[in-house]
């Protein structure tokens, strides 16, 4: 595990060739080791040192300005240092390894706010939000995270957290002091506290699609039969809406999946025919790939054929989609007959869109439609939302047990009991701001950052 | 003269502690101010209550004595909350303030290899920090293995009544004056401490038809399962309240009492306030509840619950005479209150052994509790673990989710305190748990292991639990129709469900299961939690294993990069034993406890 005592380095920008790099030391000889080979001003704290990088024999290796930040006014509370050097890929290396050869050694991914965490810089939800500053691939969802990390988040959980706590405490006094004349709640009173608590809670799970939006992690995913042109669909959306970001998380390798750009969100878009399936026992595996893609996603785009009559296939596929979302779109408008295309009883949509994805008509229509079913045009920046898996499961265990508390007062369950339940409510919330931890929770978090944060 | 283990001071911690060394064999000496003042209740005729209950019979399962002569001297016997669940429920009991005494003096006096001391300890015999015997006023020594000092509220007590003092260590006794300062100079840290009683009435004096009868529960619930004292003629309680007049009085002489006018300087109970207190506290309040206790069986003196006051004599009496009923009350003992020397307990290890001085061990109000419950289980305690030192045997410490007493040891050693420690149920975490009901199934074998629990009460203990284990199966299978409810359904189910009294389910039983009201109960009980219990789970191994994560003794945080200033302090001055207890002290943060965590794992 990491050793606090340490001393840690890392380049702290990407690799690649830029203008500068920066590499950074935090720990108690961050000063010591840099100054070894460094051979300039005198370093002051929070002051801009310039100065040349020299090795073991003397002979210099970059031009660099230099900054030391005393303990503890520095991002880790740790006496830190940084060195803007040139960039590209050799430089930075070299000083990183004087720095390892005069005793620091390479941090772990995160390990910088990780420290911050530990010296109590940050709590959780401020530390993960310097992890979605660093990832936002939006304005807004570096917008959302730049709120947790002032604290927003935090405070939140603090009003919900503060909330449990005094109604426990109320109820408590109920208990250790039934014999004594003191101001007790009512039914109906704790009842609106718990009401009140849930809200909240529900509030804050609410804000978690707009983060995911936010951080693209919306997914749609293209269905339908064999050679309805669900290919076609795929590529000319990315034709006219392709996102320009890069790298897609997860286990995509599967299928063909690309980021498309939705009312100016990046949203991850998966062609359901790049899973393969062209031998027979593949092709079982592909039917479950497909429903597991199916019931993951946010919305799909079910496709038909309009040059020929509703098959069979198409009917199965509808009934399996009808307890997803999805919009029906009816392909090859182009080629339909005169008469119109006829639906039947299989479909709960009777109003498909026409599209023609190979001229690339009804296009500009489907993308406003999956906008609206996204609800992306109602994304707002909310001060305080959940931007991760780990925040929203932490609320969701705390709504499940407020929940239980309220129908545990429904059923006159006694005091004792449902102060139990409500402790589990304030421990989960703990477990979210980090108040409640273990190390798991931290490594788990902490192994999400990538070097030198 | 040579003992084992000498206990200095005679009171309810003292006693326990006494009996726990003499019955296990080992040459005990009891040294006390007074002979005729052994297990003097110095502030009400009562034992138990809200979580107090719980202690006792811990202390009761464990081969404690409180329990017992409790329920031999009691005069009125009532469970606590009865409206809430049971794991909230505690048993109290009134009893006769002079017969608790003699009962005690004379269980102490007939104890083989205990020895009853007068005298005053003025000083320790300490060499290389070990403590070896103990000097008395009288210029005698004393030597002993162990000695466990016991001393509530006599070291530099001093009673205030209104700008009365008297040094005393309880109304009409002296205080020990010397032992204080000797204590001092070895390097503990003293504190000072207050707390206050309310006048004895002359219940000749008094018209109860004024005021709300409170009588015992039928059958008496008693807290031994030793006791076998049948039903008897209980003798009522009454509850009353005082007037804007008692209040006007009172605001109008608060610059006599001892309490407003700054002649106090020790911190008093908040959950106990004097009647000043609460008229200027809550100034909106237009009444303050009372609970009238009697004082025994053949005494017409009462106590008069929640009127605790420092001011003076003819104040309190003008005051109380404003309540109706009172209105030619005489007292027989005006209110007053004490302050009282406290050694702050974070100088304790768990088993409440100091960390200074080896072999010097304290229990009771000198290490900051209130309550005779509170006292009695550390003088257990510390009699327990100086025993299981002499043997050269493992000390005996309970953890949080064990027992009340555990979470009483661990608050104070953790956390400390500069105000009166009482138990209340909401301090334990694992309270659904630590139940009256289930003392036995929590305790008993430790008990029993130690000595303390004899053979016959274990056996008993054991066939009542087997058949209740029997019973427990059998209930998940076996239906029952309650009337009111539509369709049978399992016994088990019928006592989860929180609209079903248990009385009920135990009167709608079939007539071949043979069980006890207080047996089935206990069962319907462990049923009802159950659910709740394994919920818990999770957050006990968690508990369970942040306290296994132990400390060594002499660690020194002063050196460990990342912890915060104010937690190097905190750790170093209460050196916690584990992890679990390092992460309960205030001022160590979940970062600190990081921090710790892979410092220790890196080790």
């Amino acid at each position: 595990m990491y050793n606090p005592d340490d001393t840690i380095c890392a380049i702290s920008t990407p690799a690649g060739v830029g203008a500068l790099a920066i590499v950074r030391l935090s720990g108690r000889n961050s000063k010591n080791i840099s100054e070894k080979s460094f051979k300039g001003g005198k370093l002051e704290d929070k002051k801009a040192t310039f100065g040349n990088i020299i090795d073991s024999n003397g002979i210099i290796i970059d031009d660099v300005v230099m900054i030391w930040y005393k303990a503890p006014g520095s991002y880790t509370a740790e006496d830190m240092v940084e060195v803007i050097c040139h960039g590209g890929y050799t430089v930075s290396q070299q000083i990183l390894e004087l720095f390892c050869n005069a005793g620091a050694r390479l941090a772990q991914p995160g390990e910088f706010t990780l420290r911050a965490f530990l010296n109590g810089k940050l709590d959780l939800t401020e530390a993960e939000a310097v992890n979605s500053i660093i990832n936002a691939k939006t304005l807004m969802s570096k917008q959302l995270a730049t709120f947790n990390l002032e604290g927003k988040l935090k405070n939140k959980l603090d009003m919900i957290n503060s909330k449990l706590f005094e109604l426990i405490s109320v109820l408590e006094a109920e208990i250790d002091f039934s014999d004594e004349e003191i101001d007790k709640l009512n039914y109906n009173e704790i009842q609106d506290n718990l009401s009140d608590i849930q809200a909240r809670i529900e509030e804050l799970l609410s804000t978690y699609d707009i983060g995911r939006i936010a951080e693209g992690r919306a997914q749609i995913a293209i269905v339908g039969a064999p050679n309805v042109g669900k290919s076609s669909l795929f590529n000319a959306l990315l034709r006219s809406e392709r996102a320009i970001v890069t790298g897609i998380p997860g286990t995509t390798r599967d299928y063909l999946t690309e980021y498309v750009n939705i009312g100016g969100y990046p949203v991850i878009m998966t062609d359901t025919a790049g899973i393969r399936q062209s031998e027979q026992e593949i092709e079982i595996i592909g039917i479950n790939k497909s429903r597991e893609l199916i019931s993951n996603v946010d919305l799909c785009i079910f496709i038909l054929d309009a040059s020929r009559p509703v098959n069979d296939e198409d009917r199965e596929i509808a009934e399996y989609l009808n307890k997803y979302a999805h919009i029906l779109v009816v392909n090859k408008a182009d080629l339909m007959d005169k008469r119109g295309y006829k639906l039947n009883d299989n479909f709960s949509d009777r109003n498909p869109l026409y599209i023609s994805a190979l001229r690339r008509t009804g296009l500009d229509i489907l993308v406003k439609e999956i906008q609206k079913r996204l609800t992306i045009d109602l994304i707002e920046p909310v001060e305080g939302a959940l931007l991760s898996q780990r925040q929203y499961d932490c609320v969701q265990r705390t709504q499940k047990s407020v929940g239980n508390a309220i129908t545990a007062l429904a059923q006159n369950e006694s005091e004792e009991v449902i102060i139990s339940i409500l402790r589990e409510a304030l421990d989960h919330v703990g477990e979210l701001s980090g108040r409640i931890t273990s190390e798991e929770i931290l490594n788990n978090i902490f192994s999400k950052f990538c070097i030198g944060k | 003269m040579d003992f084992d283990l000498i206990i200095v001071g005679g009171g309810h911690a003292g006693c326990e502690a006494a009996l726990v060394g003499s019955r296990l064999g080992f040459n005990t000496a009891l040294i006390t101010l007074d002979k005729n003042r052994i297990s003097q209740m110095s502030c009400n005729p009562a034992v138990g209550g809200l979580a107090k209950g719980q202690l006792v019979r811990e202390i009761d399962a464990l081969g404690g004595e409180i329990g017992y002569c409790t329920d031999m001297t009691g005069i009125q016997f009532r469970v606590l909350n009865k409206s809430k669940g049971a794991a909230v429920r505690s048993h109290r009991a009134q009893v006769d303030r002079k017969r608790f005494r003699q009962f005690m003096t004379e269980t102490v006096n007939l104890q083989p290899k205990l020895t009853i001391i007068e005298g005053e300890v003025c000083k320790l015999l300490i060499q290389d920090k070990i403590c070896y015997g103990v000097g008395l006023v009288s210029r005698e020594t004393i030597n002993a293995k162990k000695v466990i000092l016991t001393s509530g509220t006599f070291l530099n007590g001093l009673i205030h009544i209104g700008e009365k003092k008297i040094p005393s260590g309880r109304m009409g006794e002296k205080p020990s004056t010397a032992l204080s300062s000797f204590l001092a100079d070895m390097g503990f840290e003293i504190g000072r401490l207050k707390t206050g009683t309310p006048p004895r009435l002359n219940g000749n004096t008094i018209d109860f038809s004024m005021f709300v009868v409170q009588e015992g529960d039928q059958p008496p619930p008693y807290f031994s399962n030793r006791s076998n004292r049948g039903n008897f003629n209980q003798i009522p309680c009454y509850l009353l309240y005082t007037n804007p007049s008692t209040h006007e009085i009172i605001l109008n002489n608060l610059q006599k009492s001892a309490l407003y006018s700054g002649r106090i300087n020790g911190i008093g109970p908040r959950y106990c306030p004097s009647i000043e207190d609460k008229v200027v506290r809550f100034k909106d309040k237009k009444r303050h509840q009372l609970f009238l206790e009697p004082e025994g069986s053949d005494t017409s003196e009462y106590y008069i619950n929640g009127f605790s006051s420092s001011l003076p004599e003819d104040i309190q009496l003008k005051a109380i005479r404003e309540v109706e009923g009172f209105t030619n009350v005489e007292f027989t003992q005006p209110g007053y209150a004490i302050e009282y020397d406290y050694l702050p307990p974070h100088q304790l290890k768990p088993t409440l052994e100091t960390k200074r001085i080896v072999g010097l061990y304290l229990a009771g109000q000198v290490n900051g509790t209130s309550g005779y419950e509170e006292a009695a289980a550390q003088g257990l305690m510390a009699g327990i673990n100086a025993v299981q030192k002499l043997r050269g045997e493992k000390p005996v410490v309970f953890d949080r989710s064990q027992a009340y007493i555990g979470v009483l040891i661990d608050d104070l050693v953790t956390k400390s305190t500069d105000e009166p420690y009482r138990m209340f149920t909401s301090r334990a975490e694992y309270r659904l748990y630590l139940r009256e009901d289930n003392a036995e199934d929590r305790l008993s074998q430790i008990g029993h292991q130690i000595g303390l629990v004899t053979d016959e009460t274990w056996d008993n203990f054991q066939k009542e639990k087997k058949l209740r284990q029997g019973l427990l199966r059998e209930f998940q299978k076996m239906k029952i129709k309650i009337p009111g409810i539509e369709k049978s359904i399992t016994v088990s189910e019928t006592a989860r469900r929180p609209d079903i009294d248990f009385y009920e389910i135990y009167k709608n039983l079939p007539s071949e299961v043979a069980v006890d009201f207080p047996v089935f109960e206990k069962v319907a009980i462990e049923i009802k939690y159950e659910g709740y219990l394994k919920r818990q789970e999770q957050q006990l191994q968690r508990f369970k294993k942040m306290e296994s994560m132990h400390i060594p003794e002499n660690f020194d945080y002063t050196e460990i990069r990342g912890l915060k200033k104010e937690a190097i302090e905190k750790l170093n001055r209460f050196k916690p034993n584990s992890l679990g207890q390092a992460s309960r002290i205030s001022g160590v943060s979940p970062g600190d406890i990081a921090v710790l965590m892979v410092h220790l794992r890196s080790r």
